[in-house]
C-alpha cells in the first residue's frame, strides 16, 4: 500500500485531475486489498480509473482517505470472477521499487519480471521466481524443479498439498523457521542442521557467480577499486566505496531492519549481530562462525534476493505457505460487480500508455471545403442543370432502398427487443413475488433495465447506479456558482437548459438529471430539489434559504411599500432578480403562513401585509 | 438471470451492427425516427429514458431529442409574455425549425433569416410534430409544466403549470372558430351562459395572461394571442429570431 499517494479532490469529492487526464470508467462499492490481506483502511470506496491513474476516493471518510496509484506502476492484471461469497477481484501486480526509478543500474540490482540478464537471476537460477516454481525437499532442504516429483537428492517425494512454491532463500522466514525447529528438537542435532543449512549453503554457493567475483555477470564495479562487487552490495567490499544511490540503499537497510526485527522474535538459536550492510556473502566465511553463521546466512540471503520485495511486516507465519503472487500487489474487490467492464477498461488504458505520449497541442481544423458545394459545382460545370436533377434523382432512388432495407432491419431488432422486454418483465414479475433477491443482484438488474429503456418498475428506491451519483456530484460542481447568482434558487429547466448547454455533446435527459438530484440528500451535496405546491421544481441552495428566512424578507418588504401599493409576482421579481415563477411561488407560501394577504382582481394578484392578524377585536 | 445477460449481449450486438449502417438515417430521416420510436413504444422500451442506455450511446437517438427539447424551451419561454405559454403545436415547430436553419419554403428568405441559414446549411436537420411531441413528453420530469393540450381541434403547447377548468377550454375553443376573438355577447350567444359566468371564466383567462382584451371595442374584445397566425412581420418574428 505504500505505492499509493493521497490525491487532491473537489469539493464534492470528485477527483481533481490532471491536464490531459480523463475519466475512462467508474466503479462503487469496491474495496482494496493489500498482497492478500484486506486494507483495514480503504474498506469500501469509489475507484475511478483514468488515463494516468487509478484513484480510490473512500465512501465513509473521503477528505482523508482517498488515494490514487500511477497506471506506470503496474506490471500485471489478473481477473477472478468471484465465487459464490467471495466477489470478484482484479488483482494489479506492481513493479517493484526502484525499477522505474534507476533503470540504469538497476539491471543488477532489479528482477522485473521479464529482464532475465540479472546477474542474480541467471547466478540464482533455482531462486528466481520466473521460471516454474520451485519447491524445497523437507528432508534435505535441496530445491527441486517444480515439475519433478521426487527430490534430485534424497529421493523422498514432494509432500502432497504443499504448495511452497518457493525456494528457502526466497522465504528467509521459512528457512530460519526449520533450521529453529531442527534445532530446538533435537539439540544433538544442532550440527547436522547447521550442516544442512550450510548444505544448503553450499549448493547455492556452488553456483557460479553467487557470492559476488566470477561467475557470468560481473555486478557493481567498485568506483573505486574497481572490484566487481555482488549486485546487492551497498559498500564496496574492498575499499568500503559507496555503490548504490541513497534510495536503494535506504530500501535495503529497510528490509534488512524488517528482517532483523523477524528475527529477533524467534526464540534465540539464533543470535543477530549488527546489522552492518557489508553482510560478506562469500562462501568461505560462512564455516567459520557458528553462531553468526545463520545470521549472517539469514542477511545475506536476504540482502541477495531483497529483489524479490517483502512486504511482510509481522513476523507471524501463518503457514508454510507463502503467496505464489508477489506480495507488492494490490486487489480491487468488487462487491457490487462491474468488473468485467472495468477489466477492458483497465487493459485499455494499459496498452495506450498515455502517461508516456506528451500531449498532442490540438490541430487548428482547417475549413474543409464542403464537398457538396465543390460537386454541385463540378457538375454545373460539366452538365448544367441536367445533371443536378440526375443526381437528385438517384439520390432519391438510394435512399428509398435503403429505407426499405434499414425498415427490414429495424424489424429484426425490433423482435429480438421484444424478446429481451418480455424476459425483462418475467424476471421483475418473479422478483416482485419472492423477495430473495440480494442487493447486489437486485441492482444489476436494474442497471440492465435502465440500460434498455424500461423504467424500473420494480421498487421504489432509485437505481442508486454510479451513474447517477457521479452525474449528482458534476452537477453541483457546475451548477453551485450559477445558483448562488441567481439568487439561490433555480428552477430545475433552467438548469437543465444550462447544464445540457454547457455539455454540448454527451447530453443527459430530464430524467436522468431528476433522479440525480434526488441523490443530492443522500450524497451530502450542499443543494436540494424542491417541489412547490403547483408542482415546479426548484434546485436551491441550502443554507441561506430556508422558507422563513424567505417570507421574512418579503413581509418586511411589503411593509415598505408606500401605503396602498401591493407587490405582485412580477415586481417581487424584478426587484431580487428572480424568476417570475419563483417570486409566484414565494408569494403564495408567505401568503400560506399568514404574513400577507392577497388581492386578486383584474389587474392581476397583488399581496399586501396582512392587517387582519394584528386587529384586535 | 444469466439468461438476460447472455440476451442483451446478443442483443447488444445486433443493436450494433444496426447503429453502424442506419445511424445517419435515424438522424436525418424523420419517417425513419418516427417508425422506430413507434416500434419501441410497440415493445415497451423508451430509448429516451436515459441518456446512458444502449440507444442513446449507440444511435444517438437521445441527443437529438434532448437538444430538441432545449429548443423548444427556448421557443416558448421567448414568447411566453406574450401567449402567457399556450402556444400552438405547429407554430413551436415553425419556431424550432427556423432556430435549426430550414429554409422556411413559403416566405423568401428575410435577412434575419441569412444569420441561421448561413450557420447550418440546409441540411435536412428538419423535425417533425412527432418529434416535438416526443420531445415534450421526455421534458416532464423537470416539473416546468409543460404539456400539450387539445382544445378544439388544435394541440397546443403549455410551458407554464396550469390546469384549464372546463369553462376555459370550451372558450378557448370557440375561439378557435371566431378567428381569435370573442366578446361577452358572442359567448352568450354561442354557448348560453349567464353573464356571471362568462365574466368569470374570461377573468381567470385574463389573469393567467392568456387572452389580451381591447377596451377600444364596445363591448370589449378578448383576443388569444396563442391563436395567431405567424406572419413576416409580426411581432413574433422580431423577438425569436434575435
Amino acid at each position: 500500500m505504500d505505492r499509493w499517494d493521497p490525491i487532491q479532490l473537489t469539493s464534492t469529492f470528485r477527483p481533481q485531475l490532471e491536464p490531459y487526464e480523463t475519466i475512462q470508467i467508474t466503479q462503487d462499492q469496491v474495496g482494496l486489498y493489500d498482497g492478500r490481506l484486506k486494507a483495514e483502511e480503504y474498506p469500501n470506496g469509489t475507484v475511478y480509473l483514468t488515463s494516468e491513474r487509478l484513484l480510490y476516493i473512500d465512501a465513509k471518510n473521503p477528505a482523508r482517505k482517498s488515494i490514487g496509484l500511477p497506471l506506470r506502476l503496474i506490471s500485471g492484471i489478473h481477473n477472478y470472477g468471484g465465487f459464490m461469497s467471495s466477489s470478484p477481484k482484479i488483482t494489479l501486480e506492481l513493479y517493484t521499487r526502484g525499477s522505474i526509478a534507476d533503470p540504469q543500474s538497476s539491471s543488477d540490482l532489479i528482477a522485473s519480471r521479464d529482464n532475465t540478464s540479472t546477474g542474480m537471476d541467471a547466478s540464482l537460477g533455482s531462486l528466481s521466481l520466473k521460471s516454474e516454481p520451485s519447491w524445497v525437499c523437507s528432508i534435505c532442504y535441496h530445491s527441486n524443479q517444480g515439475g519433478v516429483m521426487k527430490c534430485a537428492v534424497c529421493g523422498v517425494k514432494k509432500p502432497a498439498g504443499s504448495d511452497t512454491p518457493t525456494t528457502p532463500a526466497a522465504d528467509p522466514f521459512l528457512l530460519n523457521e526449520h533450521l529453529y525447529i531442527n534445532g530446538v528438537s533435537s539439540n544433538s542435532h544442532s550440527q547436522t542442521s547447521l550442516n544442512a543449512a550450510t548444505g544448503f549453503v553450499d549448493v547455492t554457493s556452488s553456483d557460479p557467480g553467487y557470492g559476488g567475483g566470477g561467475g557470468d555477470h560481473p555486478g557493481i564495479a567498485c568506483p573505486a577499486c574497481t572490484f566487481h562487487n555482488d549486485p546487492f552490495m551497498i559498500q564496496c567490499e574492498i575499499c568500503g566505496t559507496q555503490l548504490q544511490d541513497a534510495e536503494s540503499v535506504a530500501f535495503m537497510l529497510h528490509r534488512q531492519q524488517q528482517h532483523q526485527r523477524s528475527i529477533s522474535q524467534l526464540p534465540s538459536t539464533i543470535a543477530p549481530s549488527g546489522s552492518t550492510s557489508t553482510s560478506a556473502n562469500e562462501g568461505s566465511s560462512y564455516f567459520k562462525d557458528n553462531s553468526s553463521t545463520t545470521s549472517t546466512l539469514g542477511k545475506g540471503i536476504v540482502s541477495s534476493i531483497s529483489n524479490l520485495v517483502y512486504t511482510r511486516n509481522s513476523p507471524t507465519r501463518d503457514s508454510s505457505k507463502t503467496p505464489t503472487e508477489d506480495t507488492n500487489s494490490v486487489k480491487l474487490s468488487f462487491r457490487a460487480g462491474g468488473n468485467g467492464h472495468f477489466h477492458s477498461a483497465l487493459k485499455t488504458a494499459m496498452a495506450t500508455r498515455a502517461w508516456e505520449s506528451k500531449p498532442k497541442p490540438e490541430v487548428a481544423k482547417k475549413p474543409v471545403p464542403n464537398s457538396a458545394d465543390s460537386l454541385t459545382t463540378s457538375t454545373l460545370k460539366l452538365g448544367g442543370i441536367s445533371a443536378v436533377m440526375r443526381k437528385v434523382e438517384t439520390n432519391r432512388i438510394e435512399t428509398d432502398q435503403v429505407l426499405s432495407q434499414a425498415f427490414q432491419d429495424l424489424q429484426g431488432l425490433m423482435d429480438k427487443a421484444a424478446e429481451m422486454v418480455a424476459l425483462a418483465e418475467t424476471i421483475s414479475n418473479r422478483l416482485a413475488k419472492s423477495n430473495i433477491m440480494d442487493n447486489e443482484q437486485t441492482a444489476t438488474f436494474k442497471t440492465y433495465l435502465l440500460s434498455m429503456g424500461i423504467a424500473a418498475p420494480v421498487t421504489k428506491d432509485t437505481a442508486g447506479a454510479v451513474f447517477h451519483k457521479e452525474l449528482a456530484r458534476e452537477l453541483v460542481e457546475f451548477i453551485l456558482p450559477i445558483v448562488e447568482r441567481e439568487g439561490g434558487t433555480m428552477s430545475l429547466m433552467d438548469v437543465y437548459c444550462v447544464f445540457n448547454r454547457a455539455r454540448g455533446v454527451e447530453l443527459i435527459s430530464p430524467k436522468d438529471l431528476h433522479t440525480a438530484c434526488t441523490l443530492f440528500l443522500d450524497l451530502n451535496l450542499p443543494l436540494r430539489l424542491r417541489k412547490f405546491d403547483s408542482g415546479l421544481l426548484v434546485i436551491q441552495t441550502m443554507a441561506r434559504y430556508s422558507d422563513d428566512e424567505v417570507s421574512e424578507t418579503i413581509s418586511t418588504r411589503i411593509r415598505r411599500l408606500p401605503p396602498g401599493a401591493g407587490l405582485s409576482a412580477v415586481e417581487l421579481a424584478s426587484a431580487i432578480q428572480i424568476s417570475v415563477a419563483l417570486a409566484q411561488e414565494q408569494l403564495l407560501m408567505t401568503e400560506a403562513r399568514g404574513l400577507i394577504c392577497r388581492d386578486e382582481s383584474v389587474e392581476g394578484l397583488k399581496f399586501f401585509d396582512n392587517l387582519f392578524a394584528k386587529w384586535e377585536i | 438471470m444469466e439468461q438476460l445477460q447472455n440476451q442483451l449481449d446478443t442483443f447488444r450486438a445486433n443493436l450494433e451492427t444496426f447503429a453502424r449502417q442506419h445511424r445517419k438515417d435515424i438522424q436525418k430521416d424523420p419517417i425513419f425516427r418516427m417508425h422506430f420510436q413507434k416500434m419501441c413504444g410497440n415493445i415497451g422500451v423508451d430509448p429516451l429514458a436515459s441518456s446512458k442506455g444502449y440507444w442513446g450511446e449507440l444511435l444517438g437517438v437521445g441527443d437529438f431529442y434532448y437538444e430538441l427539447g432545449i429548443q423548444i424551451i427556448d421557443v416558448c419561454l421567448s414568447t411566453r409574455a406574450l401567449n402567457g405559454g399556450l402556444m400552438e403545436l405547429s407554430e413551436v415547430k415553425r419556431r424550432v425549425e427556423r432556430m435549426r436553419g430550414v429554409r422556411d419554403n413559403k416566405a423568401p428568405a428575410k435577412s434575419g433569416n441569412s444569420k441561421w441559414a448561413g450557420m447550418i446549411k440546409d441540411t435536412g436537420m428538419e423535425v417533425t410534430e412527432d418529434d416535438v411531441l416526443r420531445s415534450i413528453k421526455t421534458l416532464a420530469p423537470l416539473g416546468s409544466g409543460f404539456q400539450v393540450l387539445d382544445i378544439g381541434n388544435k394541440k397546443m403547447v403549455s410551458s407554464v403549470p396550469r390546469e384549464l377548468n372546463k369553462d376555459q377550454s370550451v372558450i378557448l375553443g370557440l375561439v378557435q372558430q371566431t378567428n381569435g376573438h370573442v366578446n361577452a355577447t358572442v359567448i352568450g350567444d354561442k354557448l348560453g351562459w349567464e353573464g356571471g359566468r362568462i365574466k368569470t371564466a374570461l377573468d381567470t383567462l385574463l389573469d393567467d395572461s392568456l387572452m389580451w382584451i381591447d377596451m377600444q371595442a364596445e363591448p370589449h374584445e378578448y383576443w388569444v394571442p396563442g391563436f395567431f397566425e405567424p406572419e413576416e412581420d409580426d411581432i413574433y418574428a422580431a423577438s425569436a429570431t434575435e
